[in-house]
C-alpha cells in the first residue's frame, strides 16, 4: 500500500526529550520508506510549505501536560481539547497556530492526526529519557497500524 | 498612601522565545518597567571552549532556528580574522546570498504573521488570514523563498550545514541557483507590494532621540562586513566593540543587557537602525521605494520598523536576484588556512541587528575563548527605556489595553528571546 498523498512531519530539536518528534519520523521513514514520506521540522511553520497535494497529514511533537512522561497522545483535527495542550519548545508559530492558519488559508489536508508524547525536562543537547524512548516504539507501532503496515 | 497599579502581560505572543513584562505605576506615574527574560542561560560560549574551530559555525547556528545564518556568518568571519584568511570575492558573494535568504525568511515571517496583526486590529495571524488571505499567503510564499535559498546554498532551511571556516563545504551548481530565479523575480515585486501595504498602516505617534547602531560599509548596504557606526558619530572596528559597549547583568533577566560605555545610554539595533545609517546605500529599487512610501530619514518611530523591515526584504530580493543571475561556480569552495594562536572579532547584521562574535584560538585549532553578543540583548534595555517613555501616552487606558499597547511596542523590535538567553509575560502594577 502506498500512501503517496500522506505525509508525516516530526517536529523537534536536538535537545533531550524534545527530539521525540524527529525520532518517530526517522523510525517511520526507515520502516515504511516511500509508503509514507516523512519530513523533519524544527519549527511548526515549516509544515506550511509541505501541504500542497497532501490528503493525510500526521504530525508528531512533544507535549507538556500533567500526565506521566512518555504518555502517548493522539488527536484528530479539529479537536477542542488540543487547544489546552502545550506542545514542546517555543517555536516561532506554535503548532496549533500553524495548523489553524493552514486551515484558514484552505491549505490544511482533509485528515490531520496529531501524535504527542508527554516529555519531561529538556536540557541543551541532553539525552532522551527512557520513558520517552519507550514511547517512540509504541507510537511507531500505532502509526504503522493506522496505515495497515503493522 | 500611594496608589499602585500593576499590569502583567502573562504571555507576550508573537515573539520568538519566552519572557515576561512587568509594569508598575505609582500615583499614575511609571515606577518600574522590567522586561523579564527567564529562559535559562544557554552557555554556548562555554560549550565552544575546547572544541575545534571548525565546529563553531555549526554549533553557533543552533542558537537560533530563525537566524542561524547570522550566527554562522559572524563566527566564521571572526575565526577567519584570527586565522588571517581572506575569502575570494566569489565566496563573499555567496555568503551575502545566503544572508539574503535569512533576511527574507525572517523578515517575511515577522512582517506578515507576527507584526501586521498589531496594526490592523487582529489578535493573531489566523484572524488576519480570514480578512487578508492574499497578504498572508504572500508572506508565507516570501518566507518559503528564503527557506529555499537556505536549503540550496546552506544544505537545509533551518540550521544550515554548508558554511565552513574559509568558505563553504560545497559550492552550489549553477543550475541549482538558477532554478530559484523565477521565484525571486516574483518575490521582488511582491516585496515591493508588501512595503506599500505596511507603509499605509496607522502608526502610533511616538518618537525618541535614539542612538542607532549598526554596520556601515562604503560600497554596499552593510550585511556581512563594515565598521560599527552609531548615529552620534562613533565609528569602530568589531574588535573594539567591547571597549565602547558594555554588557551588564540585571536581576530580572537571564539575558545580559547592553549600553554604551561612554554615555551609559541605551542604543537601538536592527532594521530601522540600519535604514537610518545606510539608506543611501540601498539598491535603487529599495531606495526609490523608501522615498515613495515616505519613510522619514532618519525615522525615529520604532513602530515604523515594519517599513524598514519590508524595505530590507526588497533589498535582499534585489541583491539575491543579481547574484543568482550572475553566478558561475569558479575557484575553490574553501580557502586553506594554518592553525595559529590568535584572536579575532567580527560583526554582521542579523535580521534583528548587530551580532558580534569574538574568539581566541590556539595553535591546535581549538577555541580557548568565545564571546557572543546577540542583537536582542543589545535592544533589551532600549525596549525598557521605550516603554517608560511610551507608557504615559497610554496609561489612562484600561489595563488590558495598556498591556496590548506595550506588547505592540515590544514586537516592533522583533525580539528573539531564545537568542538572548523563549512567551513573554507582562505584569502592570498601578499605584
Amino acid at each position: 500500500m502506498t500512501d503517496s498523498r500522506s505525509l508525516l512531519v516530526g517536529i523537534g530539536s536536538p535537545h533531550g526529550d524534545d527530539r521525540v518528534g524527529w525520532l518517530i519520523a526517522r523510525r517511520i521513514g526507515e520502516l515504511l520508506g516511500a509508503h509514507l514520506p516523512v519530513k523533519i521540522a524544527r519549527t511548526p511553520a515549516e509544515l506550511l510549505d509541505w501541504l500542497e497535494g497532501i490528503d493525510t497529514l500526521h504530525v508528531c511533537d512533544a507535549v507538556v501536560d500533567e500526565a506521566a512522561v512518555g504518555t502517548v497522545r493522539c488527536w484528530d483535527w479539529p479537536a477542542r481539547e488540543i487547544e489546552c495542550v502545550r506542545f514542546g519548545g517555543s517555536h516561532d508559530i506554535p503548532l496549533m497556530s500553524a495548523l489553524a492558519l493552514a486551515e484558514q488559508l484552505g491549505r490544511l489536508p482533509p485528515k490531520v492526526r496529531i501524535w504527542g508524547v508527554v516529555i519531561g525536562e529538556t536540557r541543551e543537547l541532553g539525552s532522551m529519557s527512557s520513558a520517552v524512548t519507550d514511547a517512540v516504539a509504541e507510537i511507531v507501532v500505532q502509526i504503522c497500524g493506522t496505515l495497515g503496515h503493522a | 498612601m500611594s496608589d499602585v497599579r500593576t499590569i502583567r502581560v502573562k504571555a507576550l505572543t508573537r515573539v520568538e522565545g519566552e519572557g515576561a513584562l512587568h509594569i508598575r505605576l505609582r500615583d499614575g506615574q511609571v515606577d518600574e518597567v522590567q522586561l523579564n527574560i527567564y529562559e535559562p542561560p544557554r552557555l554556548f560560549e562555554a560549550l565552544l571552549c575546547g572544541r575545534a574551530l571548525e565546529d563553531v559555525p555549526d554549533i553557533t547556528a543552533r542558537i537560533c532556528g530563525i537566524c542561524p545564518v547570522a550566527y554562522q556568518m559572524s563566527s566564521v568571519h571572526a575565526l577567519e580574522v584570527a586565522l588571517g584568511v581572506q575569502v575570494s570575492p566569489e565566496l563573499r558573494q555567496l555568503r551575502r546570498l545566503l544572508y539574503c535568504g535569512e533576511w527574507i525568511e525572517s523578515h517575511a515571517l515577522h512582517v506578515h504573521l507576527l507584526h501586521a496583526p498589531d496594526f490592523l486590529g487582529y489578535e493573531s495571524s489566523i484572524a488576519l488570514a480570514k480578512d487578508f488571505p492574499d497578504e498572508v499567503n504572500r508572506g508565507l510564499r516570501l518566507k518559503k523563498h528564503g527557506n529555499q535559498l537556505l536549503e540550496v546554498l546552506g544544505g537545509r532551511a533551518v540550521h544550515p550545514i554548508n558554511v565552513a571556516v574559509g568558505g563553504f563545504y560545497r559550492l552550489p551548481r549553477r543550475e541549482e541557483l538558477a532554478a530559484l530565479i523565477p521565484n525571486f523575480q516574483w518575490g521582488l515585486q511582491a516585496a515591493v507590494e508588501a512595503t506599500r501595504w505596511v507603509a499605509g498602516f496607522d502608526f502610533p505617534q511616538f518618537e525618541r532621540p535614539y542612538d542607532f547602531v549598526g554596520l556601515s560599509h562604503s560600497d554596499e548596504y552593510a550585511m556581512c562586513e563594515g565598521r560599527i557606526r552609531s548615529s552620534d558619530g562613533l565609528a569602530i572596528e568589531a574588535s573594539q566593540f567591547e571597549k565602547y559597549f558594555r554588557e551588564q547583568q540585571v536581576p530580572h533577566s537571564t539575558a545580559l543587557q547592553a549600553v554604551r560605555v561612554d554615555t551609559g545610554r541605551t542604543y537601538f539595533v536592527g532594521p530601522l537602525a540600519r535604514m537610518n545609517l545606510n539608506r543611501e546605500r540601498l539598491l535603487p529599487v529599495a531606495r526609490q521605494l523608501a522615498d515613495e512610501v515616505g519613510l522619514e530619514h532618519p525615522c525615529r518611530n520604532p513602530f515604523k520598523s515594519i517599513v524598514a523591515r519590508c524595505l530590507e526584504i526588497v533589498q535582499a530580493y534585489d541583491e539575491a536576484l543579481s547574484i543568482l543571475q550572475d553566478y558561475r561556480p569558479t575557484g575553490a569552495a574553501r580557502i586553506p588556512y594554518r592553525y595559529r594562536r590568535a584572536e579575532g572579532a567580527a560583526a554582521t547584521e542579523a535580521p534583528r541587528g548587530l551580532l558580534v562574535h569574538r574568539y581566541r584560538i590556539d595553535e591546535n585549532g581549538l577555541v580557548t575563548f568565545a564571546n557572543i553578543v546577540p542583537p536582542t540583548s543589545q535592544n533589551q534595555s532600549q525596549i525598557e527605556d521605550d516603554l517608560r517613555n511610551y507608557l504615559p501616552t497610554v496609561v489612562t487606558q484600561p489595563d488590558e489595553q495598556v498591556a496590548i499597547a506595550c506588547e505592540r511596542l515590544v514586537r516592533s523590535y522583533d525580539p528573539c528571546i531564545s537568542c538572548s538567553a523563549h512567551f513573554l509575560k507582562v505584569t502592570l502594577e498601578r499605584g
